[in-house]
């Protein structure tokens, strides 16, 4: 039962990520590109709005705006439609799973339902992100090394990227594994606003039945969670950053 | 020892700053008005509201006349499924939010402040053990201890206060710990432990008072931070009873009525978004201006 819902979080959590990380990354070494100009302003207060957005009302936010549209992204897939198609969970990754058996409207359903509660934990590390991009890449745009490469006449398109964002990378890989950890909890709770099946079912199961059991169960799943990511995110670091060693 | 701790040693230090970041940062101004609304809100909340008695979560009289009523001039926030008053509601919680973040705040960062600075004074065994303990707590969310105290003690402003500051003092422990090596080496500490000061005196008056301002910084931008977590955890209906005027518990109020009466949760969630906003913009200005690497003259050289 744990394994089944971990999946369900993590699909969500992960894809939440490739939408909020890089975008995040993306809108901060604009802002440092402009720095002290008026975009620069703006998107510093739109990261720090972002991240300051309690993550559940935005999932309420979302589900009530699609609500006219007559579609609610409820649970993670049509069970209808599953059935119709012979869709089986084998993974518990929904995504994965349409997308090994070839099952086109069970991978669209399933994407449809998934994309709403993503943008709202997305939130989040979009917001974080964006600022600590613009932070270290401002930064790294003002070494010596980087004036040294415009001396040079290296274009101005690697001289951002593999240059000033390159010298940033291990900084914001390592952010973003402290709030991937830190999102599992928004995750969590998006997932009881939308209905879907998950941790968040979990936890609430837990509070309805009282069950103290479950509640363990959970604490030592999230902690372990927590030290998997820890490590993982300081072995990206060693691969990236040449400076450090494992 | 670097310009950044100079910079801010003392009281009066931090006060400077503030001054300086003021002429200097709209986004400061901006942040300053957000949380100076939020606190007199918080102040005055009960003479505010139009409705006392329906913000501390009454059941109005007059209930099924009014209930479910969209925004308007008698009800400028509506009113939820019950017949009370929205505006009111939230009115009255300004008081509750800020009251639990400050009270969390305020014991994790004084547990934590004396956890950081105790295992950089003594280092050897002291110091493994403490920061293994930050490290462990470092890996459990407030919202997962919260479920387990919830479990054992019931409802309550104690289980979110308590599930908080047991998740939120490792980080103060690791900052202070990094500000208080760097001051633990300093000759005037050397010098009172050569001159027989107690261990408990060098560490309160020396340590401490030096490791204090730099963490206060950090213990801003938390601020808002920490209200977004108790409003997750309120609003899972993990810590404060169900008539509670927290904006959390008002939200999960109009869960099951966001299609029919919206503005039930939009207005609450409103209120914590601009009170987060308003400590991330204080914090983070001040934050900028302590760093002078932040404030160099910027020129592009393309």
């Amino acid at each position: 039962m744990l394994s089944r819902n971990l999946a369900a979080t993590l699909e969500l959590l992960a894809f939440a990520y490739l939408i909020g990380a890089p975008l995040g990354s993306l809108l901060g070494v604009l802002a440092a590109l402009r720095r002290g100009a008026r975009l620069d302003g703006f998107l510093q207060t739109l990261g720090l709005a972002l991240a300051s957005t309690p993550t559940f009302w935005l999932g309420m936010a979302i589900f009530a705006a699609l609500l006219p549209s007559g579609f609610a992204p409820y649970g993670r897939v049509s069970t209808g439609l599953a059935l119709a198609t012979g869709f089986q969970a084998v993974t518990g990754f929904y995504l994965l799973d349409a997308l090994l058996q070839l099952n086109l409207p069970v991978f669209l359903d399933v994407l449809a339902r998934l994309i709403p509660p993503a943008l709202a934990v997305a939130a989040y590390p979009l917001g974080v992100c964006l600022r600590i991009s613009r932070a270290l890449v401002a930064d790294a745009l003002l070494e010596e090394y980087v004036r040294a490469a415009v001396a040079w006449g290296v274009r101005r398109r690697v001289v951002v990227w593999n240059y000033a964002f390159r010298a940033a990378l291990p900084g914001l890989v390592q952010v973003a594994g402290i709030a991937f950890a830190y999102s599992l909890v928004d995750a969590m709770v998006v997932e009881y606003v939308f209905g879907r099946e998950g941790l968040g079912r979990l936890l609430f199961d837990a509070i309805t039945l009282s069950d103290f059991k479950l509640a363990i169960g959970l604490l030592v799943l999230v902690a372990t969670f927590y030290l998997v990511v820890n490590t993982l995110a300081d072995v990206a670091q060693a691969l990236i950053d040449p400076r450090v060693k494992l | 020892m670097n310009a950044l701790e100079k910079r801010i040693n003392s009281a009066a230090g931090l006060l400077e700053l503030t001054k300086r970041a003021w002429r200097r940062s709209t986004r400061l101004q901006a942040g300053a008005l957000l949380v100076g609304f939020m606190a007199a809100i918080a102040v005055l909340g009960p003479y505010l509201a139009p409705y006392p008695s329906d913000g501390m979560g009454v059941v109005p009289q007059n209930a099924a006349e009014r209930v479910g009523k969209p925004p308007s001039l008698e009800y400028p926030f509506g009113t939820d499924s019950l017949g009370r008053d929205v505006l009111s509601r939230v009115l009255m919680g300004a008081r509750l939010a800020l009251a639990q973040i400050l009270l969390v705040v305020s014991l994790s960062l004084a547990l934590g402040l004396l956890v950081g600075v105790y295992a950089a004074y003594y280092r050897g065994p002291v110091e493994v053990v403490l920061n293994y303990a930050a490290e462990v707590f470092l890996a459990i969310p407030a919202i997962v201890i919260a479920l387990a105290l919830r479990l054992v003690l019931g409802q309550g402003l104690h289980v979110v206060v308590a599930s908080l500051v047991l998740s939120w003092w490792p980080w103060y422990a690791r900052t202070s710990y990094v500000y208080a090596r760097a001051v633990a080496e300093m000759e005037y500490v050397l010098l009172a432990r050569l001159a027989g000061v107690p261990d408990r005196v060098v560490v309160f008056r020396h340590v401490i008072r030096n490791v204090l301002p730099l963490v206060l910084v950090q213990a801003i931008t938390d601020l808002g931070s920490v209200l977004l977590e108790a409003s997750a955890i309120n609003f899972l209906g993990l810590g404060l009873p169900p008539d509670a005027p927290d904006w959390g518990i008002i939200v999960q109020n109009g869960f099951k009525y966001i299609a029919s009466m919206p503005w039930i949760s939009m207005f609450p969630g409103l209120f914590i978004l601009a009170t987060a906003l308003g400590f991330s913009l204080v914090g983070d200005s001040l934050r900028e201006e302590v760093d002078p690497k932040m404030r160099r003259r910027w020129k592009l050289w393309f």
